[in-house]
């Protein structure tokens, strides 16, 4: 079923064109990441998913009708809250408003808080918080009336790393129960845990593709190689038929067809090179991401 | 109904924390007060200044508890409107410029009912401070001066009230339009200036508008019944009221609200 699809998403602001003809779906229980550099048109994308503007031309639809408020959780790139309150007053007033009753919410807030292991943090004031903490309540607000799509604006940029490791594993566990859709400029964590990339470039999706399908391609096929000394060999060089990486002491790329990888590793051996590391290789996102991003 | 009812306590509570129920019905009740109690002890505060010549003999006139009371009135016109405003114009420019109010907007909220909570919140503080201030200086120009009676004290109170409700209104207002405090405070100043210099510019049209409000005020305070155009005035402001909040309402709804 598709939860939440956009055809044809456009977004101008005058003359200048934010976003320009996007279209995705979201199917249940699917994660999709959002990449691209800045001003690519992530943020705007996923506030005219979110409802907060109105695209100049396009159609969201969740599962053939008019997308409600109710259905998604956002969580936008700075969440900001009231200095004055405490978090769970917090959750409160935005359980409300998306009109949850009073036992749920008692019941979900803590649930939450507890998700996002803000449990300790209930007698602070939400001004008192440190960034990372503001990120985690912000995830809790969004997750709060268990919405089916969860919208995250860069969830994890201003987070330290043990932080973005814990959200990463809050995200992985939430797939179960909701789709999510989230901006990223950390492949890795998008590679970690989504089904699906969506690159943008200038207002434009330029690469829109299932991550298990073109890894599952490549598997067999990529070889790295690296060496402790230089590797200057025009002998090695040959057994590839594409190289990807060239660097000075590192190699990676694919075999010639009739060429095993044992092969590649004798004649290594032969010329009494070094080897620090040797293996099969996948594509990585980072690689595609440039790949797509200069092509 | 329950979205309005938990944004207009999160208002209240907010105004509790941040001491706002604290600090601005005491500035309203300090500016109130001064008048007649100033007025009380002009002829001393003169004889005290040193700044007159020996011998020189003060006869002040003791003005009637009326007359006390209108310039109360007069003063809470250029100060307490000012204090006012000042009070107000902050309270959606803030939200909207540090992004709470986007994260409030992801959710299924009406613009109406978010602009309605803090309005009537608003309203309420304002006329609760005016209320308890003016029934002070009413308590005080009792005692100090001559006797007001109820009634006509009552029918400017209820008076007075609206231009009150007009400023909180301007101000919300304005700030749909601008996103910054200064900008609203003076933008907001202007309008009420402008509303007030009517009845010179234009008196015999100004007679039934909103700039009337204070004359009104003061002229049944001292007569207990107006000469005054008193229900054309009140229609107008009214319908002035309430077609700024309407347009407010759908400004807001169409402008680019983050």
């Amino acid at each position: 079923m598709t939860i939440l699809e956009a055809q044809g998403l456009t977004k101008r602001y005058g003359k200048h064109v934010a976003v320009k003809n996007l279209s995705l779906q979201l199917k249940e229980n699917e994660c999709i990441a959002l990449l691209g550099p800045n001003g690519a048109g992530k943020t705007t994308t996923l506030h005219m998913l979110a409802g907060l503007i109105t695209p100049t031309a396009g159609l969201i639809m969740s599962d053939n009708k008019v997308l409600n408020k109710d259905k998604i959780g956002f969580l936008p790139q700075y969440p900001t809250f009231f200095d004055w309150m405490y978090p769970k007053e917090y959750l409160i007033l935005a359980g409300t408003l998306s009109g949850m009753t009073k036992r749920t919410i008692k019941e979900r807030s803590l649930r939450v808080l507890e998700m996002t292991g803000l449990l300790g943090a209930q007698k602070q004031k939400i001004g008192a918080f440190s960034g990372g903490m503001k990120q985690r309540l912000g995830l809790a607000q969004a997750i709060m009336h268990e919405p089916k799509i969860l919208l995250l604006d860069e969830p994890v940029s201003a987070l330290d790393p043990a932080g973005r490791i814990d959200v990463m594993d809050i995200l992985e566990d939430l797939k179960k129960d909701m789709a999510i859709l989230f901006s990223t400029h950390v492949l890795h964590d998008a590679e970690q845990i989504c089904d699906k990339a969506l690159i943008m470039k200038s207002g434009q999706s330029i690469s829109y593709e299932d991550m298990k399908e073109w890894k599952g391609n490549r598997l067999r096929e990529r070889y790295r190689l690296e060496t402790l000394e230089s590797l200057q060999i025009e002998e090695l060089l040959e057994l590839y038929e594409e190289i990807d990486i060239k660097e000075s002491r590192k190699i990676i790329g694919t075999l010639r067809h009739n060429v095993t990888p044992n092969m590649l590793l004798q004649k290594c051996i032969q010329q009494d090179i070094g080897v620090r590391y040797f293996g099969a290789e996948e594509k990585t996102l980072e690689e595609h991401y440039i790949e797509v991003m200069e092509g | 109904m329950k979205r309005f009812n938990v944004l207009f306590h999160k208002e209240w509570v907010e105004a509790w924390r941040e001491k706002k129920l604290v600090w601005l019905p005491a500035v309203i009740l300090l500016v109130t007060l001064l008048q007649p109690i100033s007025l009380y002890f002009m002829p001393t505060i003169l004889e005290n200044s040193n700044s007159l010549p020996p011998g020189a003999v003060i006869e002040l006139p003791i003005p009637s508890g009326a007359e006390v009371l209108a310039g109360t009135l007069s003063q809470l016109h250029t100060i307490g409107t000012a204090i006012i405003v000042l009070a107000c114009m902050n309270v959606i420019v803030q939200e909207r410029n540090n992004g709470s109010l986007m994260q409030l907007f992801s959710r299924p909220v009406n613009t109406a009912t978010y602009i309605f909570s803090k309005w009537t919140m608003l309203v309420m503080l304002h006329l609760g401070a005016f209320t308890i201030s003016y029934g002070a200086a009413w308590y005080y120009t009792n005692i100090l001066f001559s006797d007001v009676s109820l009634s006509s004290v009552w029918k400017s109170f209820v008076i007075y009230c609206l231009w009150i409700v007009l400023v909180i209104t301007v101000t919300l207002f304005v700030s749909t339009f601008l996103r910054r405090s200064g900008g609203v405070a003076g933008i907001s100043i202007l309008i009420l200036a402008s509303i007030a210099l009517l009845s010179t510019v234009i008196p015999d049209i100004a007679i039934y508008l909103p700039s009337n409000l204070l004359n009104l005020a003061t002229e049944l305070l001292s007569t207990g019944k107006g000469t005054m155009p008193i229900a054309a005035v009140l229609v107008t402001t009214i319908a002035f009221i309430a077609l700024l909040l309407f347009t407010m309402v759908k400004q807001f709804e169409k402008s680019v609200k983050f």
